[in-house]
């Protein structure tokens, strides 16, 4: 009783270090740059140039809208900040707008005024992807807790989700792919989660929510309403009849999910005069192409506006985001095999087999949508940047493959591909998500790798992008170093984590 | 809150879902020909409204070919000619003489569309007999009817679908007598293979294979006297068409290979291609395998090659399954074999978008693994248990998108690939300047066989090889035979050009109009007081 009451206290205490450690490791990500961190903060002049917070259209476009809205009360961008904003601006009636769904720029309204406050809002406002990424973290563990992980098993599966993935990379910037990855983990979680109205509405809710963060969400989320449709049906074979129920209760999702639509029309109507036509609809303007003053290496992105999506796609984009060295999940997330190594032992066992079904489906939906996708590079990224929702949903079983009974000799080479992950990520983190793919690369004046080599290049020029390291130890060591602390902590977590691991599961046998 | 929210309630009794359950199970076949025959008839009316009834040049030329054994200056069934096999064209014959039937292409379509239906059926039947589910076998003659090109081929007069269910039909039988040895098993695959070896080289292929498969079979089973018996009674049967084919070709032309080594045959078509340097399959093992990999891949939408590839692997795994069973099964990947040699060997031409060209040429070659994807796609989701719902999640996901983004490559490369070229101005002309004007167009079916379809005009109003003494006489004294020429000037593969070329043709013709794909001549005014305007040579031989 005691030794129990011992180990409970041991592990909310490991919890309460985990975290901590976590939080340290991201607030020592945070992109800005040495001697310009203010110059980031200012509505006047913004600095766009590589590893900088500013380097992709894709965070910019999104501040320029949640800048408008704190700054100036509204939801049209004045020309400094479309020319901010390019290429990922449309134009329509005269009225500049974002691009993109607007979800994640309101999200980071509340965040925004509090940085005003502080005379800090870049930073407070990419913050927001930061706290979600954590989220995320803090997700993948709940819900490995809830497939039967062990304690420490979880906590590995969410430690490498952030770190050995380029779910890292995107939690330095103001984009979607963490706030979507929130939504779908959220989303999966009241899917397996009990059927009454309130599960109903906020189901509607963050379906509402994930469409307004980003359109694709609402076909990644499909399979969750399609498993909520079916929880409403109940058969009961009998030995007569066949019995057949249907709630109706179903129909409350859309008591949360109407609101939103809602206000997603009349911003979209408040923008092209229609309720149902999106900015992407509208597609980019050109008006922008030719501003010299704002032209970086990640304006010369060619992504293609709109979410067309063909099969023909698939041909190419299938290999692209599973196995390229460009963007391929196994190349650059190749944790996530553990995961599903985890996910076929567990269906073996027949262990919450409906669970499974559930997230492999989202991971197929997620893969194929980007697959038909006209550029599934995700324009200059770094990895799979599409893929973050499903790297989520795969690493949730990733604490389940180090839990086996094996010997050390057996994982000796699994732990090594952690530490490539790690390696890798955190140095595009450290870096820039501006990596050109091939297609791309080879027309570049200058000679450009169009894989993590671009990072370890930049690394080498010393073009770090950490706001600790620029405002506090430029000084004092090396970019590298720097950068080679970050990696060792890490490896260091996980290492523990491991040792944890089969020690709690020594305790358990024993 | 929730009890206030209503519930639906529906109960029925389990003898009657019983009886559900048999009655699908014996009436599936006649329900699926009655769905298939409606969905073919909806894509053939849909394909003519919309105008790509026709695209293909080549479903036109099929339909001439056909049109020309009933109608023309020299009709009869020497019309079939050496160029394609000849079942396609035989099959049109009892309708393509009415006009409608013949311009819109029905007579060329409606074997597909039966081909069509019999295919569907083909699949459900091959899967029952290997013990899969309704749902599986359901489910994989939706994967193939859902298919947009497999849906276009079927509305339109050209030879894919007929191929299909020629082959798969042999394929089919086959595997019922490995499964059960019954002697009239193997005929009927005989016979099945045999009319697949009248509508595409393909079909000689899978009868060699065939022959390979039952050799090895019996030898390894029976010995040697059983297998020569099965091989001898297989190949009988299976190759008669081929003899006939040899036999034609001899009585016609006066040489049993001329099909091959013929002015206008595949292998000429192909030296055309080498010397300008574009059959770039030829000798190149890798490259060949990649052109037609990605023929399938563009035809079926990608995802179901590999959801095929994993049913593949998981029947050949599956102890469950008979080794004959799984013998005979490999008549299924014949067109892949074929096709991969026939482009490794220089016999075949495959433009795909993505292979060293950007442009279609040939791409619904791939269509023909169709059949096989779809039969190891339901075997997946037979054996999937769990996880049928993903597959078949993800099945009608990709079926939205192709529909959504009109993913129609069989379409594309009729209007856009080499197989497309415009011959609208042309026919357009014809049509405009010559239907109310008495005379006759000496014209190159070889080269100009969809101008005159395209034309509308009625086959007796043009000269071409195909009309014994017409020709010969036209070719001699243009003027006095024909007050139009069309072909394309100094190119000597167009045949009227060639045989004109010893005449002083341009002395009694003016260029009316010039396109990229042919020229028009009519004859000076002068000289059209003289000239043949009716059908007067008897004896036409």
């Amino acid at each position: 009783m005691h030794s129990d009451n011992m180990r409970k206290n041991i592990k909310i205490l490991s919890l309460f270090l985990f975290f901590g450690i976590t939080i340290l490791l991201i607030m020592a990500g945070i992109k800005g740059k040495v001697g310009e961190t203010l110059l980031y903060q200012s509505s006047d002049v913004k600095n766009i140039e590589i590893s900088g917070p500013f380097e992709s259209s894709g965070s910019t476009s999104r501040y320029a809208l949640t800048e408008a809205i704190v700054e100036d009360k509204t939801i049209i961008l004045n020309e400094q900040r479309a020319k901010f904003a390019s290429p990922d601006v449309a134009e329509y009636n005269g009225k500049y707008f974002t691009l993109f769904t607007p979800g994640v720029s309101f999200i980071g309204v509340p965040f925004y005024f509090i940085g005003k406050i502080l005379k800090i809002p870049q930073i407070l406002t990419f913050l927001s992807s930061s706290i979600f990424a954590i989220i995320n973290m803090g997700l993948i563990i709940y819900l490995g807790r809830k497939f039967g992980l062990g304690f420490y098993a979880s906590l590995l599966s969410g430690f490498l989700f952030l770190f050995a993935t380029n779910a890292l990379s995107y939690s330095f910037t103001f984009t979607q792919h963490q706030a979507s990855t929130m939504i779908i983990l959220l989303g999966t979680l009241n899917a397996l989660g009990k059927r009454n109205s309130v599960n109903n509405i906020i189901y509607g809710l963050l379906y509402g929510i994930g469409l307004f963060i980003d359109i694709p969400n609402g076909l990644m989320m499909l399979p969750q309403v399609i498993y909520i449709l079916l929880r409403h049906f109940e058969i009961k074979w009998g030995s007569e009849k066949l019995r057949l129920k249907f709630s109706l209760n179903y129909t409350t999702i859309l008591v949360g999910l109407i609101p939103i639509l809602i206000l997603f029309g009349l911003y979209n109507y408040f923008l092209t005069n229609s309720f149902t036509q999106i900015a992407q609809a509208v597609g980019r303007t050109e008006d922008f192409s030719a501003q010299a003053e704002f032209v970086s290496d990640s304006l010369t992105q060619k992504e293609f506006s709109g979410y067309t999506l063909e099969t023909r796609g698939l041909i190419n984009g299938l290999p692209i985001l599973l196995v390229s060295n460009q963007r391929g999940l196994f190349y650059y997330n190749s944790v996530v095999v553990f995961g599903l190594i985890s996910y076929i032992l567990f269906y073996r066992k027949n262990h919450k087999k409906i669970w499974l079904l559930l997230i492999f489906s989202i991971v197929i939906v997620n893969i194929l949508t980007y697959s038909m996708h006209l550029d599934p590079y995700g324009g200059w990224a770094f990895g799979p940047r599409y893929l973050i929702p499903a790297t989520a949903l795969l690493s949730i079983g990733i604490g389940k493959f180090f839990q086996q009974n094996k010997s050390f000799l057996y994982y000796l080479i699994p732990l090594v591909i952690c530490f490539y992950g790690v390696g890798v990520n955190v140095l595009g983190a450290m870096t820039s998500t501006q990596v050109p793919p091939k297609v791309e690369a080879v027309m570049l004046l200058k000679e450009t790798p169009y894989t993590y080599v671009y990072n370890w290049q930049l690394l080498g020029e010393g073009k770090i992008s950490s706001l600790l390291y620029n405002a506090l130890y430029a000084n004092k060591i090396s970019p590298e170093i720097y950068v080679y602390t970050y990696f060792y902590i890490c490896i260091l977590v996980v290492l523990t984590l491991f040792i944890l691991i089969r020690n709690e599961r020594r305790i358990l046998y024993e | 809150m929730n009890s206030i929210i209503p519930e639906i309630h529906f109960s029925i009794s389990i003898s009657k879902i019983e009886n559900i359950k048999k009655w699908l199970d014996k009436y599936m076949v006649i329900i699926l020909v009655v769905i298939l025959s409606v969905i073919s008839m909806f894509f053939f009316d849909h394909f003519l409204k919309n105008g790509m009834g026709l695209a293909y040049n080549d479903a036109r030329s099929h339909l001439d070919i056909g049109r020309r054994v009933v109608e023309g200056l020299k009709p009869g069934l020497a019309q079939i000619g050496s160029v394609w096999l000849p079942l396609p064209h035989f099959l049109m014959i009892p309708t393509v003489w009415v006009n409608s039937l013949w311009h819109s292409g029905f007579s060329g379509a409606i074997q597909s569309m039966i081909s069509f239906v019999l295919v569907g059926v083909i699949i459900y039947q091959y899967l029952k007999k290997i013990k899969v589910g309704l749902f599986g076998r359901l489910f994989a003659v939706f994967v193939f009817i859902s298919n947009l090109n497999i849906l276009y081929l079927q509305s339109t007069a050209m030879t894919e679908l007929l191929l299909l269910a020629t082959m798969t039909g042999g394929a089919y039988f086959l595997m019922l007598w490995f499964k059960e040895n019954k002697l009239l098993d193997l005929i009927k695959a005989s016979f099945c293979i045999m009319l697949s070896t009248l509508v595409r080289y393909d079909g000689w292929f899978l009868f060699l294979f065939s022959i390979g498969l039952i050799a090895y079979y019996v030898l390894n089973k029976k010995g040697y006297k059983e297998a020569e018996g099965a091989v001898i009674l297989f190949a009988t049967l299976g190759g008669f068409g081929i003899f006939l084919w040899f036999l034609w070709n001899t009585l016609i032309y006066g040489e049993p290979l001329y099909f091959i080594f013929g002015p206008f045959s595949a292998y000429a078509q192909q030296a055309q291609l080498k010397e300008a340097g574009e059959l770039f399959t030829q000798g190149n093992l890798w490259l060949s395998i990649k052109a037609y990999i990605y023929a399938v891949f563009y035809n079926t939408y990608t995802i179901n090659v590999y959801l095929g590839l994993i049913g593949a692997i998981l029947f050949w795994k599956d102890k469950k399954v008979k080794k004959p069973i799984k013998i005979a099964s490999l008549t299924l990947f014949a067109p892949l074999i074929f096709n991969v040699s026939a482009l490794y060997l220089g016999h075949s031409v495959l433009f795909v978008k993505g292979v060293k060209v950007d442009t279609w040429f040939n791409v619904r070659y791939g269509l023909l693994l169709m059949p096989t994807i779809a039969i190891f796609i339901g075997y997946l989701v037979d054996k999937a248990k769990d996880f049928r719902w993903i597959i078949f999640g993800i099945t009608l996901f990709i079926t939205i998108f192709a529909t959504m983004s009109k993913d129609v490559a069989t379409i594309e490369d009729a209007l856009i690939g080499s197989s497309g070229k415009n011959v609208s101005e042309v026919s357009g002309w014809l049509k405009e300047n010559v239907e109310e004007e008495p005379g006759f167009v000496l014209i190159s079916v070889a080269s100009h066989d969809a101008i005159i379809f395209s034309s509308g005009l009625p086959m007796k109003k043009f000269i071409h090889e195909g009309t014994g003494k017409y020709w010969k006489e036209a070719t001699e004294n243009p003027q006095e035979w024909a007050s139009w020429i069309v072909m394309r000037t100094n190119d000597v593969n167009d045949m009227t050009f060639k045989d004109l070329a010893d005449t002083n043709w341009e002395n009694y013709y003016n260029l009316v109009d010039h396109y990229p794909f042919a020229d028009i001549y009519e004859l000076k005014p002068e000289f059209k007081a003289s000239v043949q305007t009716q059908a007067v040579l008897a004896n036409n031989k």
